[in-house]
């Protein structure tokens, strides 16, 4: 038998290809479709006359040209942004957790990020220009505080529990949630403002929120990637982990901060987008990637595409209603959830961590 | 390589010392054991030097490095360990998890190259298990975990391997496998290897030298035969324990000693209520010679399904059935189409003492019934186009076999064999003769023969007899030693004071015979009933003919105990039909390890449970047979 043969990491780069083509064809989608449909021939005008400004494919109505540029793309890159980041970092948290139920949500992240989201939009008033990056720090701030806390409270004498660590999310995800919800209430016109973000109400708001969170989905993807290798490594178990040379804490520390910040570029302009995180790496995983070092990257293109998916259904079920895209995520990501319950053995990377 | 000197160790759980000032010297070549009683601070010297607690002070020198004080990384390129347990997570081959013992080696964003690949391969051939490398590690048994996981070790490449309890949960092959081959490694790697140890014994045959540790202190430490002393024993784990020369190797073997094993506290089991037998008596009965299962036959099957269209191991248990089927039959491919249900009957004296909610002319009207095709047998049996063959072993009172089978119902074929017409009530004294038992054993024998010889592929033990699940309560307490209660059901549906009655007559019995669990024949004699040794004899007589034996209930399943005693080999050949709602029968089962096919709720007996789980064998082997190869389908098999 061939060495090499035996060691060959399979079917990587081709699904790798497959997410991308998927991510290109969810977005030609996106922009093509809407409450107004906008031919496609129109939209590779209006692309190309921006892109190549002396290049003439003919002339597009400029409400379309408007339509496919102002409204559409910016939207459709940043629901790739916040499902990518969801995607990525729900991967990196089971891995992590070695918990085939952890994700930004259960983790209690999201919660504690959309807090700190909450707080920056309520104290500054209107949230607009350069006060907009202080939306995804707000909410890297919150994810932080969260992490630390879960993180706190599930230590025992011997490692995390992923039972406590699951429960203690649930709880301060709940506790930030109602902190947020009172604050809202209590704020002048808070929920207006607030409840308009957490419904998504940023969706639409042009190139400016995306070009603010993108840099928090690349560093985070980035530093997840960085430590793909030792997440492999860790899912024997902690200690085998360390006595195989891997520097747990190191590891837990980058991969961490790397969700968190995903995580953080998620919320900030997302508003509530459960069940993604969740669900698209165990769509991987059932479809045969374990690697975490192809499972990351591929979680990121799939989440991208799914929820750009989503939101062209959000955006045409009840045209010209919009329904927010969240309630699509969870219509879709629930019953899968019950799914992964009742076949936690199929679902699950197998291990300790799926008690 | 250089040896690996641990001096002045000394580890705190809290503000307990869990090992205080070790000096020790693991060379390089050698096999070192590390030994103790529980708590003694084995695994903590371990995880000590694996990085896994810190140390409160000392040092471990391996050549110029001091392992304690190396970084993770660093410390792992010189230093592997082969955990006790640890589950590894579904979905990775072995040659993935090979790979991960790189780790140490691979940094940054590299992954693993052609340098590493070759290591990872080496490390495979070191431990014999290319053949693996492709397999999910899930597949594979715990001896072959091990060696993926030793592997993964030597994928390091290390200059120490230290290995906390390498032949836990392992079986004797392949733990005595592991140790030969962890020698192995020591040697011709040179090595410095520590293996922890609880059985001082094999310790000492594997090992050239020992460390004792008690309390977190190294107490000796030399060749075995100057560590194993009687004072060092005595010492650590009590008075006791004796050393005698292994009568093989020479080493010491560590034995309990005459003072720990009072000849007069009861030994085996069934005699926690009852005075042991004196004497076990010669079985007179001349059994059949059961054969070795096929393993040619078992391989050839194993190598099929390996190559169908699905996943390995997908079908589960009945992958294994189909390849257990195919080691009893002899045949690649077995064939289960000429099949019997043979149901044996006979009364019971015990049934005069109210044991059951009918009378004993039930077991004479029931047979009737058999024969004319109404009872719940006759529809199953045809349902899974089984011959029913009702035996009259010792049923009281007239029964016109012959004439009596119903002209519509030409399947069914009764014969009248009939030893004696029941059995006198185990509570007063024996069920029955010696010679009874072995003429009613011979009977089934005779039976099974007969039926082999007609052409059949698959039986199933089925009988009839009111009283019998009594007799065969007695009989699994005699047996295995569990207590009559927790051994007596319901039966045909007692329940309150007539359990309790039920319950007192099984004590009564077992205390009046005072059967011996040595003495499978005295058990069935006094204790049996004539059905029951009818089924001994089938399941003896069919597998000597490597027919398979379905067993089917409480009685069938006391009978199984039995035969089972008498020759082990039989085993092998039986299929558990369904786990019986009695209580007693999962007692059986467990005590065979059996584990059943099917559980219904069902308690009628007469072979009903036994003959439903042929639809499942049938399942078995034809999938084996007609499921199309990878290679047949044109379909690609994984990609490996």
């Amino acid at each position: 038998m061939n060495p090499e043969h035996v060691f060959r990491r399979r079917g990587g780069l081709l699904l790798l290809a497959a997410g991308l083509a998927a991510l290109l064809l969810s977005a030609a989608l996106g922009v093509t479709l809407g409450a107004r449909p906008v031919p496609f021939g129109d939209v590779l005008r209006a692309l190309a006359s921006s892109l190549v400004p002396f290049l003439d494919l003919g002339s597009c109505p400029p409400a379309h040209a408007t339509i496919v540029l102002d409204l559409r793309l910016p939207r459709v890159a940043q629901m790739a942004v916040v499902g990518a980041s969801l995607a990525a970092a729900g991967a990196a948290y089971q891995g992590l957790f070695r918990n085939p139920l952890a994700d930004p949500y259960t983790v209690g992240v999201a919660s504690g990020a959309g807090f700190g989201a909450t707080a920056v939009i309520l104290l500054w008033s209107p949230v607009a220009g350069y006060a907009l990056l202080a939306v995804p720090a707000g909410a890297f701030a919150g994810g932080v505080g969260t992490v630390l806390l879960v993180l706190a409270i599930s230590r025992t004498g011997r490692g995390l529990s992923g039972t406590t660590m699951l429960l203690s999310g649930v709880a301060i995800g709940a506790f930030a949630t109602s902190l947020s919800t009172f604050w809202m209430l209590r704020a002048p016109d808070g929920v207006r403002r607030a409840f308009g973000w957490l419904l998504g109400g940023y969706a639409g708001g042009g190139w400016a929120p995306v070009g603010v969170v993108a840099p928090y989905l690349a560093a985070g993807i980035l530093l997840v990637a960085r430590n793909a290798r030792a997440l492999n490594v860790l899912q024997l178990d902690e200690e085998r982990a360390m006595e195989l040379g891997v520097d747990v804490e190191r590891v837990k520390l980058g991969v961490v901060s790397g969700a968190t910040l995903m995580t953080a570029a998620a919320v900030a302009f997302g508003g509530i987008i459960s069940f993604v995180g969740l669900v698209v790496p165990h769509v991987l995983r059932l479809l045969g990637t374990r690697d975490y070092r192809s499972l990351v990257p591929l979680s990121a293109l799939t989440g991208a595409a799914f929820l750009i998916g989503c939101d062209i259904l959000a955006r045409t079920a009840l045209a010209p209603e919009e329904v927010p895209v969240g309630v699509i995520t969870s219509m879709a990501g629930a019953p899968f959830f019950v799914y992964l319950l009742r076949h936690p053995n199929r679902a699950a990377f197998g291990g300790p961590g799926s008690a | 390589m250089p040896d690996l000197s641990i001096t002045a160790l000394t580890v705190s759980h809290g503000a307990r010392k869990v090992l205080d000032g070790v000096d020790l010297i693991i060379r390089e070549g050698e096999v070192t054991a590390l030994v103790g009683p529980n708590g003694a601070g084995k695994t903590s010297l371990i995880r000590a030097l694996s990085g896994t607690v810190v140390p409160d002070s000392g040092a471990a020198r391996l050549g110029d490095a001091d392992v304690l004080r190396l970084s993770a990384r660093r410390r792992a390129q010189l230093l592997a360990i082969v955990p006790q347990g640890g589950s590894i997570p579904d979905g990775f081959t072995a040659a993935e998890i090979v790979l991960l013992g790189r780790t140490p080696h691979v940094d940054g964003w590299r992954s693993e190259g052609p340098r590493d690949h070759e290591a990872a391969w080496a490390a495979l051939c070191a431990v014999g298990i290319e053949s693996l490398a492709c397999r999910r590690v899930c597949e594979l048994s715990g001896g072959e975990q091990k060696m993926v996981v030793i592997a993964r070790a030597l994928a390091q490449e290390p200059s120490a391997l230290l290995l906390d309890e390498a032949t836990a949960h392992l079986d004797l092959e392949h733990g005595t496998a592991i140790l030969r081959l962890v020698r192995t490694l020591a040697r011709t790697k040179r090595l410095a290897v520590l293996c922890t140890f609880h059985d001082l014994s094999l310790a000492a045959i594997f090992s050239d030298r020992m460390a004792l540790l008690r309390g977190g202190k190294l107490t000796a430490c030399g060749k075995p035969g100057e560590v194993l002393t009687p004072e060092n024993l005595r010492e650590t784990y009590g008075a006791g324990f004796d050393v005698v020369p292994h009568p093989v190797h020479g080493t010491p073997l560590v034995v309990p000693g005459a003072a720990s094993v009072d000849p007069r506290e009861p030994r085996g089991p069934g005699t926690s209520i009852l005075e042991p037998r004196p004497a076990r008596r010669p079985i007179a009965l001349d059994l059949p010679a059961i054969p070795p299962l096929d393993e040619a036959s078992e391989e050839a099957a194993r190598a099929r399904q390996r190559s169908l269209t699905k996943p390995p191991g997908s079908l589960g248990r009945l992958e294994e059935l189909a390849i257990r089927l195919a080691g009893i039959r002899g045949t690649p491919l077995p064939s289960l189409s000429r099949r019997a249900v043979i149901v044996m009957a006979a009364d019971h004296g015990v049934a005069a003492e109210g044991v059951s909610a009918y009378p004993a002319e039930v077991t004479r009207q029931m047979v009737l019934n058999f024969l004319r095709g109404g009872a719940a047998i006759d529809v199953l049996a045809r349902q899974a186009g089984a011959r029913l063959v009702v035996i009259n072993i010792g049923v009281r009172g007239p029964l016109p076999l012959a004439e009596s089978v119903a002209p519509s119902h030409p399947d069914c074929t009764g014969r009248d064999r009939r030893i004696a017409p029941g059995t006198a009530s185990m509570t007063r004294g024996p069920a029955m003769s010696r010679t009874e038992a072995e003429a009613a054993v011979s009977v089934g024998i005779e039976t099974a023969l007969e039926e082999a010889d007609r052409g059949l592929d698959l039986v199933a033990a089925g009988e009839m007899g009111i009283g019998n699940t009594t007799a065969a309560a007695a009989i699994t307490a005699a047996l295995t030693g569990a207590e009559p209660a927790r051994v007596t059901g319901r039966g045909t549906g007692v329940s309150g004071e007539a359990l309790e009655r039920k319950v007192r007559a099984v004590e009564t019995a077992l205390a009046v015979n005072r059967p011996h669990p040595d003495d499978p024949l005295g058990v069935l004699a006094t204790v049996g009933g004539l059905e029951i040794a009818g089924l001994v004899g089938v399941m003896l007589g069919a597998a000597s003919r490597r027919i398979p034996v379905v067993i089917d209930g409480y009685i069938s399943g006391a009978a199984a105990l039995v035969a089972c005693s008498l020759s082990p080999g039989l085993k092998a050949f039986l299929v558990a039909g369904h786990r019986s709602a009695e209580p007693g029968h999962r007692v059986i089962l467990e005590h065979l390890g059996l584990s059943p096919l099917l559980d219904m709720g069902m308690r009628l007996g007469e072979g009903t449970g036994a003959v439903l789980a042929f639809h499942i064998l049938d399942a078995a082997v034809l999938t084996l047979r007609d499921m199309a190869t990878f290679e047949e389908a044109g379909v690609d098999g994984r990609s490996s």
